[in-house]
């Protein structure tokens, strides 16, 4: 076991390999409050890398409902309910996790970390229990568990880890992490199915295939990165919630690249379940009507500010120029400025990439189409 | 008379079967052959894999035999197993036994996947890997296509196992160490794996020629071969590192 600095737990853990810092590590920034859930980041990967045979119930990106949803079915309670509950404490306002990561958890166990293998019957389902949260708000009724009449959409990919626990749980050296971008890939070479990366992933990327007899996962799309184009899901998100980059260290960001803006300045995006112990590398900004008890299990301590950050997003012109970059080119932003108009996304080396409106000019046409002699449905 | 070109394609499959099935005989007896009886067998104590992450193994003993017969050396190892199991899926793991040889001294080698300069010499047999039938009726039931179309380029069904070796034999492999074992392509040594339903009993026998240009391990007749054994209990879900091992180098004598 080595001793690694985990900056989302706040301090070193063990872990069973010595650090290996990528030259960049690729990140990416989910706005969870725009998702609808329309899946058509899940379609854009499954039609690209996953239509195969044995890859039916593949789905490197999924997006579920939360209370409820899930999957695989129960793929995050299970695991907290094994590691039990943990503790975070405010030392001087930095939070520090006190508790066990699943790598801890696991010491003296003969397992690399702490996990779970699901069955087959629990890949089955894409999203069971999504309708569970459906109710209506009465007058009077105020937001908590266990009435609960809120819900929100939790789109997933492979975190492609600082830590992976894939990586380091596979007994073969299947699984490596690439030096000059992070993205963590299953060698198919020397994979043989022994589903240790699936059983370990506490995001249940890892998958099987049984007509292949090995496992697959989210592969970040790196033919595409290789070529600064940011993945599929990304670029087809028809809500526009996400944007794909690269994360600096969390000692040294760099102010105008917009993950280390929204992860590490701003602080609005939030790491999903960081508790884990693998520095996963998609962020979120949290859902802002979820009590605050759920959103810490889930996003660790910083989502509290993270929403009241959000909610004023407004005073804060770079968070609402980023917002408008999201989504708004297929090209990997590393750079961005915002002016009083316009949100202008650059590559590392200065060449612009991307100029959106900060407001949308609104547009409204005469009701009568005089060239064509009707009558227009929609004026705006 | 003029030979028929269907004649002579009848008369060369039928050629072709009649010689797998000997050959498939020919493993098979000799696996179950009398003459064994006579072959003093070396018993082993078995631990759990506790060494390289992640742990495991649940059988405790095992069997060991080595034979020479007109220039082929046999290994023959038997346990017993409760239950056969085999296939490998998403939820089930196939029964497997390895045998490893050291490709130097054996004083020299970790007993434990060898290291970097003393490699090891793995055999493998795996249940599923001798009756890929079943896998592919297994995964066709457990999942079955759905989707009404597919990438032209994918190749037929299960063909693209690509860790298998081919039916009859066994994975060759050579490891350095934890985690660096490697399928070698070659095809020279046979296996078959027999489960007896009554005594629930294994009986694996592992052949190869005396010589082989191929691997870096000889034997001969007479002679006595050190080496470490594992075995895989598909029912208990052990794959990989999760193994029953025996833990020190072990000798058995080449009898004839």
């Amino acid at each position: 076991m080595a001793n690694v600095y985990n900056w989302q737990l706040g301090r070193d853990m063990e872990y069973p390999y010595e650090p290996a810092v990528p030259a960049k590590q690729i990140a990416w920034v989910f706005d969870t409050n725009k998702c609808i859930a329309c899946q058509t980041c899940t379609i854009a990967c499954k039609t690209t890398w996953t239509s195969g045979r044995g890859q039916e119930f593949m789905w490197w990106n999924n997006v579920e409902s939360r209370p409820y949803g899930g999957w695989p079915l129960g793929w995050d309670v299970r695991l907290l309910n094994k590691l039990g509950a943990q503790e975070w404490e405010n030392h001087s306002g930095v939070m520090k996790y006190e508790g066990k990561t699943i790598f801890e958890a696991a010491q003296g166990t003969g397992e690399a970390a702490l996990g779970w293998k699901p069955e087959s019957d629990d890949w089955s389902s894409p999203n069971l229990g999504e309708d569970e949260c459906s109710s209506t708000v009465k007058e009077g009724d105020y937001i908590t568990i266990p009435h609960m009449p809120w819900m929100f959409y939790l789109a997933r990919i492979c975190n492609h880890c600082s830590y992976p626990s894939c990586l380091a749980s596979c007994p073969r050296k299947s699984i490596y992490k690439r030096k000059e971008d992070g993205i963590v890939l299953i060698d198919q070479g020397r994979c043989h199915g022994y589903q240790e990366c699936v059983k370990n992933c506490p995001y249940k990327r890892p998958m099987f295939r049984p007509t292949t007899g090995m496992s697959e996962k989210c592969i970040a799309c790196f033919p595409r990165v290789e070529q600064n184009l940011v993945t599929r899901c990304v670029e087809n998100c028809i809500g526009k919630i996400r944007v794909q980059g690269w994360i600096s260290p969390h000692d040294k960001p760099v102010e105008d690249n917009p993950i280390d803006y929204l992860v590490h300045i701003k602080k609005v995006a939030v790491p999903l379940y960081p508790q884990f112990g693998l520095q996963p590398n998609v962020y979120y900004i949290p859902p802002k009507h979820v009590p605050v008890s759920f959103l810490n299990q889930m996003f660790g301590p910083g989502a509290e500010n993270a929403v009241k950050t959000y909610s004023v997003a407004k005073e804060d012109p770079n968070i609402i120029g980023l917002l408008m970059l999201f989504g708004a080119t297929d090209r990997i932003i590393e750079r961005f400025k915002v002016t009083a108009q316009e949100a202008i996304g650059y590559t590392e080396k200065g060449e612009e990439l991307v100029r959106v409106p900060i407001t949308e000019p609104a547009v409204v046409r005469p009701f009568h189409d005089e060239k064509a002699g009707t009558y227009r449905l929609s004026i705006t | 008379m003029r030979i028929q070109k269907q004649n002579v394609f009848i008369v060369a499959v039928a050629f072709l079967v009649v010689s797998l099935t000997i050959y498939a005989e020919n493993m098979k007896t000799a696996a179950l052959s009398p003459k064994w009886e006579k072959i003093k067998a070396v018993q082993i104590q078995l631990m759990p894999q506790s060494i390289a992450m992640p742990n495991g193994g649940s059988m405790k003993t095992v069997s060991v035999q080595g034979a020479v017969q007109n220039g082929k050396v046999y290994f023959r190892v038997s346990w017993k197993d409760a239950t056969k199991n085999q296939t490998h899926t998403g939820d089930k793991f196939a029964d497997g036994a390895g045998l490893m040889f050291p490709t130097t001294k054996s004083a020299l080698t970790s007993p434990f996947m060898g290291d970097a300069n003393n490699p090891v010499l793995i055999w493998q047999w795996r249940a599923d890997w001798q009756n890929p039938d079943a896998m592919k009726k297994e995964i066709a039931e457990a999942y079955p296509a759905y989707a009404d179309w597919y990438p032209p380029h994918e190749k037929p069904f299960f063909e693209k196992l690509g860790r298998h070796p081919e039916k009859g034999k066994a994975g060759v492999y050579l490891a350095k160490g934890f985690g660096t074992l490697t399928l070698q392509p070659v095809t020279s040594v046979d296996v078959i794996g027999v489960y007896d339903e009554a005594k629930k009993m294994y009986t694996v026998v592992f052949s190869r020629s005396l010589t082989s240009q191929d691997e870096k391990v000889q034997f001969k007749a007479g002679g006595t071969v050190d080496f470490n054994i594992a075995l895989w209990d598909g029912s208990q879900k052990e794959r990989g590192a999760r193994k029953s091992v025996s833990m020190s180098w072990q000798q058995v004598k080449l009898g004839k």
